[in-house]
């Protein structure tokens, strides 16, 4: 068994020092194995040079770039998927599988590994990162450009009496500060509720701790509202809906958005922003 | 009180145990029911409860016990299984209440009458003092004579009970044989599988010789106990002696 | 004589459950107090105070009342209809088929009907378990035969439902995992209780209603037969009675194990070992149990709640081994 492996492990390496011969030219052969470096590097690299991406990139309820995945090969992000792309460049995320990063050091193949964006400090530095990689770092400048346009458009300064807000993720988890949506929350000129940083990025919290908190405004990141679970039964629950209804307004915010830091946040931001603006006018339900 | 079987027919996993068995009984009587193992007794007793599906008719003062209502045969019959034990540790007294179930009403507790059946029963067996213990501390003897007294509690008018004196010391055997004797004297029927011949002979007011499923003798037990039957049904010789409470077998060799 | 006392141990086991049942809807996360926030001067105060209680305090502490009675009720059933002192709805199976029926519904069937369906489900998952439980271990199952099939049976729905929960298409389906295999109370609805309610209740009376029957199977089969009781009729009450009651409690709670098991044994030195008399008892104690258990897992200030089934399987788990022990030590 140990001999077949090692043959076969042999005959990967071959092909993808073949396909890395071409050296100093930008890579033509883009795999990408987690969702958040696909956005990257479907908005970033050349038509046509990335050759695969994870597989939930091309789910329009996950990938907020779906149509541009649409065609392509989707991965499992697993070495042999990885391996037979013949990649000149792999994308991949901090929280990859280690074994999986491991077996691509081991073939010689180029990784890139964006990080946990909890900032928007963070989501430059990826951008940059990806447009680097792919040889285009004007690209990844404009991007940032645009992106700090958008900000910069749905940046709130926090009123005199605070609006406290809290986002609530369908599973009962709330968003911590130190998490991206904690940043859009104050940069829309929100009071997160939840003030304690946590090192999940989420606070678990019942319906009833929620309401004891007395938020102004609920923030709902919704995922797949049409399919069964009981983290949507929980958004259902009469105490949460009379709460909404009658002591504060609610927004959603669609996943695809925000589970990967992207500058597509920026559209977070924006309809945060609105709902911010909204506080200034009677409440329409 | 009578006791109608005929033509009784009965399988036991598609082996024929009864084959076309009658007889009568009118009560008060103590009926012993003899013969060698695999003869068919427990079956026929089974049969009689009810506890097992049969061919033929048995009827309890001409109404046919297959078709009276489960209660109702409950508080007519009562039956003692061979080794029955409790599974619970109960107090003599919880066990032996049992035997009134049959006659609760829904939803009401025991009445007078059931209280004074217990107390009845408990002193019948001798088991009143010990009546708050523990069942499952009791003697092998003791145990016996609590379950028997479950039995009497129901105060039906026929009692059956399967090998009530197998592997009991002979003060025991003794104790339960009065206890069933006295039973039948206050007016009611017996039947009791009995393996001992002399205990059989002594005590009952009938015996019924079965043997493959058909009775093979039926009468008092001198005429049923004798040098014959016993050579053919048991194939064994015996000593036969004494008359009444004396009366007494005594196998002594086995007929090749 | 002695119904007395029974009737006095009834009185304070109602009274333990009644306690907890109002400290349930009073005491909050980390001991904290309702009370104050109902008398609040500010209205808005109040009246969160008012629908924390109506919506989400009243529907959790009912569903620790339902539930625990239910779990109490039936473990005492089991035991006096099997005669095995080791016998649970969670343990022989009826338990991990109720989550498997319910999260069948919930995953892949409510797309064509509403919330009311799941504990149809779960009702179903329990009996077919029960079901096959009787026809692995036969009439008259021994301890082993017992425990064996039902660990087969619970070890396979787990499974199934683990299966089942990867394949569906919910995007949390693999986290719930977690709530349907340990169980909790946290956040459930009034609706939850309305639908399960009916379930558990009915399952409950017909359980309740062979409550003489299990007295008379204390002698054996043969003598219940012949006090009078029909043995199919009353193994079909008691196992059609256990399968609506904890199918509809699972179905809304998860698995919950071992209150079925541990309660008829606190309850026994009190009431004494008679099967019918230990169902009341047992009922009551198990509302008592669970709703203390879940008072228990409000009482960490920080980070999530414990699921309710860890605390009833940390403290259940070591006393089934120490009645395993018991039991190998009286065995002959």
């Amino acid at each position: 068994m140990k001999l077949i492996g090692k043959i076969l492990l042999a005959a990967l390496l071959a092909a993808v020092d073949a396909a890395s011969a071409v050296a100093g030219t930008p890579p033509q052969r883009i795999v990408s194995i987690n969702l958040c470096s696909d956005v990257l590097a479907l908005e970033l690299a050349d038509p046509g040079t990335v050759k695969s991406v994870f597989r939930v990139a091309a789910d329009p309820e996950d990938s907020p770039v779906a149509d541009l995945a649409a065609k392509l090969p989707l991965n499992n992000a697993t070495a042999e998927d990885i391996l037979s792309a013949k990649p000149d460049l792999v994308l991949a995320h901090r929280y990859s599988s280690p074994f999986t990063l491991a077996l691509l050091a081991r073939a010689h193949v180029p990784v890139v590994q964006v990080k946990d964006a909890s900032s928007f400090e963070d989501i430059r530095d990826n951008v940059r990162a990806v447009a680097a990689a792919i040889g285009h770092p004007e690209r990844g400048e404009a991007w940032i450009a645009r992106f700090d346009a958008s900000l910069a458009a749905s940046k709130r300064l926090p009123p005199a009496h605070p609006l406290r807000a809290v986002i609530y993720q369908d599973l009962g988890g709330a968003a911590a500060a130190n998490t991206i949506l904690g940043a859009l929350l104050k940069h829309a000129g929100f009071e997160n509720v939840v003030e304690t940083p946590s090192s999940g990025g989420f606070v678990n919290l019942t319906i009833e701790e929620l309401i004891d908190m007395r938020p102004d405004f609920v923030a709902v990141g919704v995922y797949r509202a049409h399919e069964p679970s009981l983290a949507h039964a929980q958004l259902a629950h009469p105490a949460l809906r009379d709460y909404v209804a009658h002591h504060a307004r609610a927004v959603d915010l669609p996943a695809k958005l925000w589970t990967c830091g992207t500058p597509f946040i920026a559209d977070i931001a924006d309809r945060l922003a609105a709902a911010r603006d909204s506080f200034d006018g009677p409440k329409v339900n | 009180m009578e006791l109608r079987v005929e033509n009784l027919r009965a399988s036991l996993g598609g082996a024929r145990v009864l084959r076309r068995l009658s007889f009568d009984a009118r009560g008060p009587s103590f009926i012993g029911l003899v013969g060698p193992n695999g003869a068919g007794k427990t079956t026929l007793i089974r049969a009689v409860a009810n506890l097992i599906p049969f061919e033929g008719e048995i009827s309890l003062d001409g109404a046919p016990v297959d078709s009276v209502e489960p209660r109702a045969r409950a508080k007519k019959i009562a039956y003692l299984a061979q080794g029955a034990e409790s599974h619970w540790p109960l107090s003599v007294e919880r066990v032996v209440a049992l035997g009134r179930l049959p006659h609760l009403e829904p939803f009401r507790a025991a009445s007078p009458a059931d209280e004074v059946a217990i107390e009845r029963a408990m002193e019948l067996a001798d088991v009143t003092r010990f009546r708050d213990r523990d069942v499952l501390t009791l003697s092998g003897g003791e145990r016996a004579r609590v379950l028997l007294a479950r039995a009497l509690a129901v105060e039906a008018e026929l009692l059956l009970v399967d090998e009530p004196v197998a592997s009991l010391d002979p003060y025991h055997q003794l104790g339960v044989m009065e206890v069933l004797r006295a039973y039948v004297d206050q007016g009611r029927m017996v039947i009791a599988v009995l393996h001992d011949l002399s205990l059989a002979a002594r005590y009952c007011d009938r015996l019924i010789l079965l043997d493959e499923g058909i009775i093979r003798a039926d009468g008092g037990p001198a005429e049923v106990l004798t040098a014959e039957t016993l050579r053919s049904v048991y194939r064994v010789e015996a000593l036969i002696g004494g008359e009444g409470r004396g009366f007494h077998v005594q196998p002594v060799k086995r007929v090749e | 004589m002695r119904s007395r006392s029974y009737l006095l141990i009834n009185l304070g086991l109602a009274l333990l459950a009644a306690i907890f049942f109002v400290a349930s809807i009073y005491i909050g996360r980390g001991g904290e107090s309702l009370v104050g926030k109902l008398h609040a001067i500010d209205e808005t105060d109040r009246s969160l105070a008012w629908l924390i209680l109506k919506e989400v305090r009243l529907p959790r502490a009912l569903l620790g009342l339902f539930v625990g009675a239910t779990l109490g009720l039936t473990g005492a059933a089991l035991q006096g209809l099997l005669r095995n002192p080791l016998a649970e709805p969670g343990l022989i199976g009826a338990s991990s088929g109720a989550a498997l029926g319910a999260v069948l519904v919930f995953y892949f069937g409510l797309a064509a009907g509403s919330a009311m369906f799941v504990p149809l489900g779960g009702v179903a998952g329990a009996l077919i378990s029960l079901g096959v439980l009787y026809m692995l271990s036969g009439r008259n199952p021994s301890i082993v035969t017992l425990i064996l099939a039902g660990v087969a049976i619970s070890a396979f729905t787990s499974a199934l439902t683990s299966l089942a929960l990867s394949l569906a298409a919910s995007p949390y389906a693999v986290y719930e995992i977690i709530f349907w295999l340990l169980g909790s109370f946290t956040d459930r609805s009034m609706d939850q209780v309305r639908f399960a309610a009916p379930f558990m209740a009915l399952g409950a009376l017909l359980v309740a209603s062979t409550a003489r029957g299990l007295d008379a199977l204390t002698l054996g089969e043969d003598t219940a037969a012949t006090l009078g009781f029909n043995q199919e009729w009353l193994k079909a009450r008691a196992v059609i009675g256990t399968g609506l009651a904890v199918g509809a409690a699972v179905s809304v709670t998860g698995v919950i194990g071992f209150v079925g098991l541990v309660v008829p044994h606190l309850v026994r030195p009190l009431v004494g070992h008679q099967p019918g008399r230990l169902l009341l008892p047992s009922t009551l104690a198990g509302a008592a149990m669970l709703l203390a258990a879940d008072l228990l897992v409000r009482l960490p200030m920080n980070g999530p709640e414990p699921k309710l089934g860890v605390v009833t399987s940390l403290i259940g788990a070591p006393f089934f081994l120490w009645l395993i022990l018991r039991t190998r030590r009286e065995a002959p």
